[in-house]
């Protein structure tokens, strides 16, 4: 299952056809995440994809064409997260300015552990409201939300729903956002099929 | 042997192959009844650049993750040639196509029909916005830089980078469509939804590879033609 519909943008930077097409396939296997990997072969490529896309992580061969210059690569893109791809275990410790490494011998269970553990790092304060989102994924709306909710149904604005209830539009806007978080609808023709399947209104009072 | 796709290969033999490049071929302008053709000789013959084709079907083979090296071969024109008409396919054709299929397949007797139907013409909007947009400012900008008639100061005009640094084609309404085809399934009958949802799934497979295209071939051709028209100002 798919945590969230966000697409992770990583690069695989390898020299060995057969490492960089394995790890290709285990990070599309990876079911957590949507992940788009793309495979570069040259520094050149490297940099143009650094340049014109948003990368979240980037998996590099300590070997990359030649020798991969991972200070000056880490002053030049501080944000992003840098693995090192480990083919001899005896290299390990040549891999300390690295976020961290991998090795070929690891399991996919290991690669998809150490994305998430990247991923929840970086985002840092963004991972809270993830959490959030789990929670309330499983609660139904609250009597007031389902209020709201029933009134945008009828086609009322933000400004009316708060007249009715006698809430700020601020208040109203507030619930709105909660209600399409949590049921990760945000069109109002979305919102009132919700409502009608759920019988949370009639059809009738809709025409 | 080699394992990409070569000119010298047999039309017939990479649609044989994969039939997902029939689309690209397609759009490249290309029509069928090609016999026995080479890739090389059918793309003489419609007048699209050999390179360009084969780069843009190699991608698509390998999973559209492998970049392109040698991006400065290929042809600027032949790939917004290219899009352009992977932008009418997808607005003139696919789209009527799956919403006349949604109203053929949806039971007009429940009320949430036209609310489907409603998501759905939002999504199309949507769709025809982001590449409206990209006909009218990226492409032209494009062909502007091609025809050398840009500002001294070519960031001033369209700031490539972050274009390609926001360029996602997410629409809510889409999920909001199948979420509600698949678990409320107002339908007449099962095979006429199963279908179009079918078709849904792959018009946004085809729509993803097409994003791709633009992202992964050409946008960092434009970015290396960019450079090169700056250093030669220097």
């Amino acid at each position: 299952m798919k945590e969230n519909n966000e697409i992770l943008q990583i690069i695989v930077a390898e020299n060995s056809p057969i490492i960089q097409n394995g790890l290709v396939t285990l990070l599309r296997r990876i079911m957590s995440f949507h992940i788009h990997p793309i495979e570069v072969d040259s520094k050149n490529s490297l940099e143009n994809m650094l340049t014109i896309r948003s990368i979240d992580l980037l998996f590099v061969s300590p070997n990359f064409n030649g020798r991969f210059d991972i200070k000056l690569f880490n002053q030049k893109y501080p944000e992003l997260p840098c693995v090192a791809i480990v083919s001899d275990v005896n290299h390990i410790n040549e891999c300390k300015s690295y976020s961290e490494f991998i090795t070929i011998f690891d399991s996919l269970d290991k690669l998809s552990d150490l994305i998430k553990k990247i991923i929840i790092k970086k985002n840092g304060n963004r991972s809270k409201s993830d959490s959030t989102l789990e929670d309330t994924n499983l609660n139904l709306l609250s009597n007031r939300e389902k209020e709201i909710l029933v009134c945008l149904a009828k086609g009322l604005s933000n400004k009316d729903v708060a007249e009715k209830l006698c809430l700020s539009v601020y208040t109203v806007m507030t619930h709105r956002r909660n209600i399409c978080n949590k049921l990760e609808i945000h069109s109002i023709a979305g919102l009132t099929i919700y409502a009608i399947v759920n019988k949370l209104v009639n059809v009738e009072e809709l025409r | 042997m080699n394992n990409d796709y070569q000119a010298t290969d047999k039309m017939i033999s990479l649609i044989s192959d994969n039939y997902q490049l029939l689309q690209v071929m397609s759009r490249f302008g290309m029509s069928l009844g090609f016999g026995d053709k080479t890739v090389a000789e059918v793309c003489k013959i419609n007048q699209v650049d050999t390179t360009t084709f084969l780069a843009v079907i190699n991608f698509a083979h390998t999973g559209y993750s492998q970049i392109i090296e040698n991006i400065d071969d290929l042809s600027i024109p032949s790939l917004i040639n290219y899009l352009k008409q992977s932008h009418i396919y997808f607005l003139e054709f696919q789209l009527p196509k799956i919403r006349k299929e949604l109203d053929i397949a949806l039971d007009h007797d429940n009320h949430i029909t036209p609310l489907i139907i409603e998501l759905f013409d939002h999504y199309i909007i949507s769709i025809k916005k982001h590449m409206n947009y990209e006909d009218k400012h990226l492409f032209s900008y494009v062909e502007k830089l091609l025809h050398g008639n840009i500002q001294d100061n070519i960031q001033e005009d369209f700031e490539i980078t972050t274009f390609s640094k926001n360029h996602y084609l997410v629409d809510d309404n889409m999920h909001e469509i199948k979420n509600t085809l698949i678990k409320y399934n107002p339908a007449k009958s099962n095979n006429e939804l199963s279908a179009v949802l079918y078709n849904i799934y792959c018009f946004e497979n085809e729509l993803d590879a097409h994003c791709k295209a633009e992202d992964y071939i050409f946008l960092p051709a434009v970015f290396n033609l960019e450079k090169k028209i700056q250093n030669e100002r220097k």
